[in-house]
């Protein structure tokens, strides 16, 4: 079954089409990759599969899960986000509050979920474990951590949610190479040991050759060409898929190794 | 750096300030009502020669009626037609100090922002030990050492109040000469002056403009509080403030000596304040 | 944070230092001599130039400016030509009343601004946002003198619901005498469990901290309300949606602790604007503080005490605004590391 199944989906703000996406499905294990340049209306999509397209019309049908996320209840749409599907951000640190530690956070969000007390502290840990952060991060302020453990952190935030599906927005634009590296390894394993889906959203094709199953190319709002990502890569069928692999200088082959555990010393903040 | 650059920085805060914001219209009404009430006195003031120092022991007191709209003072004077000649003293005020610390304030903070180094460093230190004293608490004083006077007060809460538009004008003023037309025009060898003048000015100007119609009613207020405090306006002069303090201990038993006066400046504040808010929102956007 | 606490430090003493040139200064200012202020109009002139003498005014400016910062550090603020006492006895023994009177009215401000300013970002552009932004203009743009008359002859005068002046009942002072700790009547009556005085000082409380508190409530309403809307526009926040919180757990589960900030930097202004305020407002509720001080010295053009509380208020502000910066690191852990 999908874990997301988009249908017809036309995002309008007035009268201008700022996404329109006749069929999108992201299923158990699979990375589905949403590509395009800035504006061409990838990250409205992925916003809109939460129910979180603010100021515009938004129509067709989105279904995560079982909950149509367009005719659901505003209460029923708050409890499927973070514990179905899962926000990861394009800025790592500015996507967490600064005045708040992560394991307040964390905690905040489990207890908003129903889940508290010592059953709270295990998830939390597990999560932060499974992202291959040291669980002492917990007690951190995101000015005291570094871009690539803040942007496993949310990774972990979605995890301890129990989160089916990860929405990264652009994970790693904001990321030195080493460390998008090191989140893509941690996505890519998570995918193959858990299941975990990934809808990502990026404009590097570099990044997405190396993770995602299947691709969807998007230009002014509307789907160009989606496919296998194999086969899209291969024989790319529209004339701006062309372009954007050309501007590529090379597709990388090798996947770098995935990093050790309790790497903390890594970065000591900004 | 391009002309067509050039000038779409130099006039989009203008034309931004000029889009409709409808609180800046409701402030800008009702102001509008008070500037025509000030210049307008002598004319459509019921009594005209009430505003100054006539007296009508035999009409003292009376509560608001028909002929007296606002009642009438201790000396019988027509507290309506009082009121709109307190509207021409508090707006001279007003627009006497706004002129002359804006001017100020702008001056400097351009030569501090635009020059920098040791003369940015006094002008700022000077202004920020202006700007530890509350400007009542510093008008206050001022006040006290002078002649109490229409002047005085102007004077006094002026000395006050350019520290203000000095430390906005230097951090815009700073940030615009650091702006690429800026550096280009030095590389062209246009006189420092004429940049100021050209360039620099006109962009930091807007941020103080909106500072200004917000600070209208700090003026009216410090202004009417001084009067009322007796360091200001005097007998016979109308103005608001001076009109409580005199009335204040017939407010239980004549309740309209004090009321419309109070409530005049009130208004007043309220819609420079209206005004500045509703620019301040649209320039922000 | 040790490098940048110095540098604050430092800019604070030197504000200090010009904010006692320029009270000196205007204090120069003076139309006439002040040996005749203080000797007296009828005063003889051996009498005259003994008052000269002791002033030193026959020094040149630099040594009498020399000499008046020598006489502050020493803690002699002057005398007061009007209560004849030492100015610095006179602003020790009026300070903690209007301490008292400027804190409960900025708790007042609080209490009521911060809900006030998040119900008007919860609900941006819709009715309560309006009416909190044209109440809180209305709150900044009355005049404190006149509401404080209007209110004490409505509630005090002429519904007798609250008394009308003073800082507690007088008579008190003979039934159930209060033990002085702190000067501050209302903190000392609750120490000891002088609950006569104590309730009767809140009922005094009532009416000026109302009217003090309008200024500082309609301020922090709107800057709770801008920093929210701010902080609620932030990545962050749309992350915590993303966790499945509503609109009102964002603005005050999370976006309300960053945006305090701006807020609380604020207070420091607000704190010495509200003792100014108290000037007019403690006059009319005979409230024994700095306000009431300031209006006798005002009325009996009394320099040396004017200048006195002039001193001590700008002295006050330049700590407040210390304390607060040190303050925002306790808020903020991002101060914290600078």
């Amino acid at each position: 079954m999908n874990l997301i199944s988009v249908r017809d989906l036309v995002v309008r703000i007035g009268d201008r089409v700022i996404a329109s996406v006749p069929e999108l499905d992201v299923a158990a294990g699979e990375c589905v990759a949403l590509v395009g340049e800035s504006g061409s209306g990838k990250t409205t999509t992925l916003l809109s599969t939460l129910g979180l397209v603010h100021g515009a019309d938004v129509r067709g049908r989105i279904m995560v899960g079982d909950v149509d996320v367009l005719t659901a209840s505003p209460a029923r749409l708050r409890e499927i986000r973070g514990s179905r599907a899962a926000l990861v951000m394009q800025s790592p640190q500015a996507a967490l509050n600064p005045t708040m530690r992560l394991g307040t956070l964390m905690s905040r969000a489990l207890a908003r979920h129903g889940v508290k007390g010592a059953d709270a502290r295990e998830r939390a840990e597990e999560g932060v474990r499974a992202v291959l952060l040291d669980p002492e991060i917990l007690r951190r302020y995101p000015h005291q951590v570094s871009g690539g453990q803040a942007q496993r952190f949310a990774i972990a935030l979605a995890l301890a949610l129990g989160a089916q599906v990860v929405l990264a927005d652009e994970p790693t634009s904001a990321l030195d190479v080493t460390v998008q590296a090191e989140v893509v390894a941690v996505l890519r394993r998570l995918r193959d040991e858990r299941g975990l889906a990934v809808l990502l959203v990026s404009h590097d094709l570099a990044l997405v050759s190396t993770i995602a199953d299947r691709v969807v190319v998007m230009r002014d709002g509307a789907v160009v060409e989606s496919g296998s990502a194999a086969e899209v890569f291969a024989r790319p069928s529209d004339p701006y898929t062309r372009e954007l692999i050309a501007a590529v200088p090379e597709l990388p082959e090798a996947v770098p190794a995935p990093p050790e555990p309790a790497d903390l010393h890594e970065g000591e903040g900004p | 750096m391009t002309a067509p650059a050039l000038t779409t920085l130099r006039r989009t805060p203008l034309r931004r300030l000029a889009g409709v914001d409808r609180l800046a219209v409701a402030g800008a009404v009702l102001l509008g009502v008070v500037v025509l009430a000030a210049l307008l006195a002598p004319w459509i003031a019921p009594y005209p020669g009430d505003g100054g120092s006539a007296t009508h022991p035999l009409e003292a007191l009376l509560p608001p009626s028909g002929a007296h709209w606002f009642g009438t003072d201790q000396v019988g004077r027509d507290v309506f037609s009082r009121v709109l000649f307190g509207a021409r003293t508090s707006l001279l005020i007003a627009v006497a100090v706004l002129a002359v610390s804006g001017v100020a304030g702008v001056v400097l903070g351009v030569v501090a922002g635009y020059a920098g180094g040791w003369a940015r460093d006094v002008i700022m230190r000077v202004t920020d030990i202006f700007l530890a004293f509350p400007a009542l608490l510093l008008s206050l004083a001022l006040a006290v050492v002078l002649q109490p006077s229409v002047t005085t007060v102007i004077v006094a809460i002026a000395v006050t109040w350019w520290p203000w538009y000095a430390r906005l004008t230097a951090s815009v003023a700073a940030s615009v000469a650091t702006r690429g037309f800026v550096d280009s025009a030095r590389c062209l060898g246009v006189p420092a002056p004429l940049i100021v003048l050209r360039h620099v000015l006109p962009n930091s100007l807007t941020p103080v403009l909106v500072q200004l119609s917000l600070d209208g009613g700090g003026v009216i207020l410090t202004a009417a509080a001084l009067s009322y405090l007796g360091l200001g306006a005097h007998e016979p002069t109308s103005e608001w403030g001076l009109m409580v303090q005199q009335g204040q201990s017939l407010f239980t038993t004549d309740w309209w000596v004090v009321t419309f006066p109070g409530l005049a400046i009130l208004v007043t504040a309220f819609s420079f304040n209206v005004l500045g808010e509703g620019l301040r929102a649209r320039l922000s956007r | 944070m040790p490098r940048y606490l110095i540098r604050r430090l430092g800019q604070a003493v030197l504000v200090v230092a010009g904010v006692i040139v320029l009270t000196f200064a205007i204090m120069r200012l003076v139309p006439g001599d002040p040996a005749v202020a203080y000797a007296g109009p009828k005063a003889t002139a051996a009498e005259l130039a003994q008052a000269r003498q002791r002033f030193g005014l026959d020094d040149p400016l630099p040594v009498q400016l020399w000499n008046y910062v020598r006489d502050l550090l020493g803690g002699d603020w002057g005398t007061s030509l009007h209560t004849r006492q030492p100015v610095r006895d006179d602003l020790l023994q009026a300070f903690p009343a209007s301490l008292e009177l400027v804190g409960a009215a900025l708790i007042i401000a609080l209490v009521v601004g911060i809900p006030l300013g998040i119900a008007a970002a919860r609900y941006k552009g819709r009715l309560p946002d309006l009416s909190v932004r044209l109440s809180s203009m209305l709150a900044v743009s009355v005049p404190v003198f006149w509401l404080a008359l209007a209110l004490q002859t409505v509630f005090a005068s002429g519904l007798g619901w609250l008394p009308v002046a003073g800082e507690y009942d007088a008579s008190l002072d003979r039934t159930s005498p209060l033990h002085l700790f702190t000067n501050i009547t209302a903190v000392d009556a609750l120490i000891t469990g002088n609950w006569p005085i104590l309730t009767s000082t809140l009922a005094h409380l009532v009416l000026p901290a109302l009217v003090i508190a309008a200024y500082p409530a309609g301020v922090v309403a709107q800057m709770t309300r801008a920093a929210l809307i701010d902080e609620s526009a932030r990545d962050h926040a749309r992350l915590e949606r993303a966790l499945g919180f509503g609109e009102t757990a964002v603005l005050t589960r999370f976006a309300l602790r960053p945006a305090l900030n701006p807020v609380l930097s604020l207070i420091a202004l607000v704190f010495a604007y509200s003792i100014v305020n108290g000037f007019l407002v403690e006059a009319v509720f005979n409230w024994p503080g700095l306000g009431r001080y300031a209006a006798d010295s005002i009325r009996s053009l009394d320099t040396p005490a004017i200048a006195g509380v002039t001193l001590l208020v700008a002295v006050l502000y330049v700590v407040a605004n210390l304390a607060v910066d040190l303050l925002q690191g306790v808020v903020d852990p991002r101060v914290r590391a600078r």
